[in-house]
């Protein structure tokens, strides 16, 4: 029978804790615009005001900006979690999956177009 | 045949667990706190790999019948990170760990490649963002889990300790003993 807590358990906690903590560190894009990227569209906020999202003249969901901050306001899909999410900050990100729309700022460091 | 119906049994257990931790709320998208999983850290550390992933195939499928959910993207992640944390967890057990680091290090495997899965999914990376969210609340749910796996390990051991590895005793077939 396996003890519940070995002392080398300490290791794993710290390797992990490290990474959660490399992380927090990384720096984060400053949030001025937000990008809203959809199966085959991406729109970019940079004022604040209500947008409404439609794809193919759709209605997916309505988007608040303030300038610092971004939520959704109302959505179409069925268990609402990106308007659950609330609002996010600059690093934040919604995810609408029944939409497949994402949601978040975009910083000035982009490691996404990155290819080794 | 007696390993097959302790696993049956626990692959049972897991797959209710999977399905009633549904209605548990949760604050990231997709997520759910992953209590059926200590099932699977429990045969991954105790009894080996390959039943490990029986068992976690296995509770996602069943799991995510019972929910309605099966093949939908939520399943897809819950299927590969429980798959990835059995492997993950079954290597490291060999090295003697206890049941709290391999919770830990379970939980990192499955929220990894959760999100491997997802981004694959949508096929962006942003949502790499998330990891940190989820490997702060995997945490706890991890030592959660390891507690619940140690508890049920122990009154395994108590009570039925001849389920493991014992060999079935066949029919003495002695002269001697003959009645």
């Amino acid at each position: 029978m396996r003890k519940f807590f070995e002392k080398r358990d300490l290791l794993i906690f710290l390797l992990i804790l490290s990474a959660f903590g490399l992380s927090l560190i990384l720096p984060k894009g400053n949030g001025e615009k937000i990008v809203i990227e959809g199966r085959n569209f991406r729109k970019v906020l940079e004022k604040p005001g209500v947008y409404d999202i439609t794809e193919n003249g759709r209605f997916l969901m309505r988007v608040e900006f303030n300038g610092k901050k971004v939520r959704v306001v109302e959505s179409t899909c069925p268990l609402k979690i990106c308007v659950k999410t609330g609002w996010v900050g600059p690093g934040g990100i919604i995810v609408c999956v029944p939409n497949e729309v994402i949601i978040y700022f975009e910083g000035k460091m982009d490691y996404d177009t990155e290819t080794w | 045949m007696r390993k097959i119906a302790l696993l049956s049994i626990l692959t049972a257990f897991s797959s209710i667990l999977y399905a009633v931790e549904n209605f548990l709320p949760f604050p990231v998208p997709f997520g759910r706190w992953g209590f059926s999983n200590s099932v699977v850290l429990l045969v991954a550390s105790e009894i080996g790999l390959l039943d490990a992933l029986i068992v976690s195939s296995a509770k996602s499928i069943i799991g995510s019948l019972f929910g309605g959910r099966f093949l939908s993207p939520s399943f897809l992640t819950g299927f590969f990170g429980a798959i990835s944390a059995a492997i993950v967890e079954t290597l490291l057990a060999k090295l003697g760990f206890g049941y709290l680091g391999l919770s830990f290090a379970g939980s990192f495997a499955n929220n990894l490649v959760q999100l491997i899965v997802i981004s694959l999914l949508l096929g962006n990376t942003k949502t790499f963002l998330l990891l940190t969210v989820m490997v702060g609340l995997g945490l706890i749910s991890a030592s959660a889990n390891a507690f619940i796996a140690s508890k049920m390990g122990g009154i395994l051991f108590e009570n039925y300790s001849s389920f493991f590895f014992a060999e079935e005793k066949r029919v003495d077939e002695t002269l001697g003993n003959r009645v």
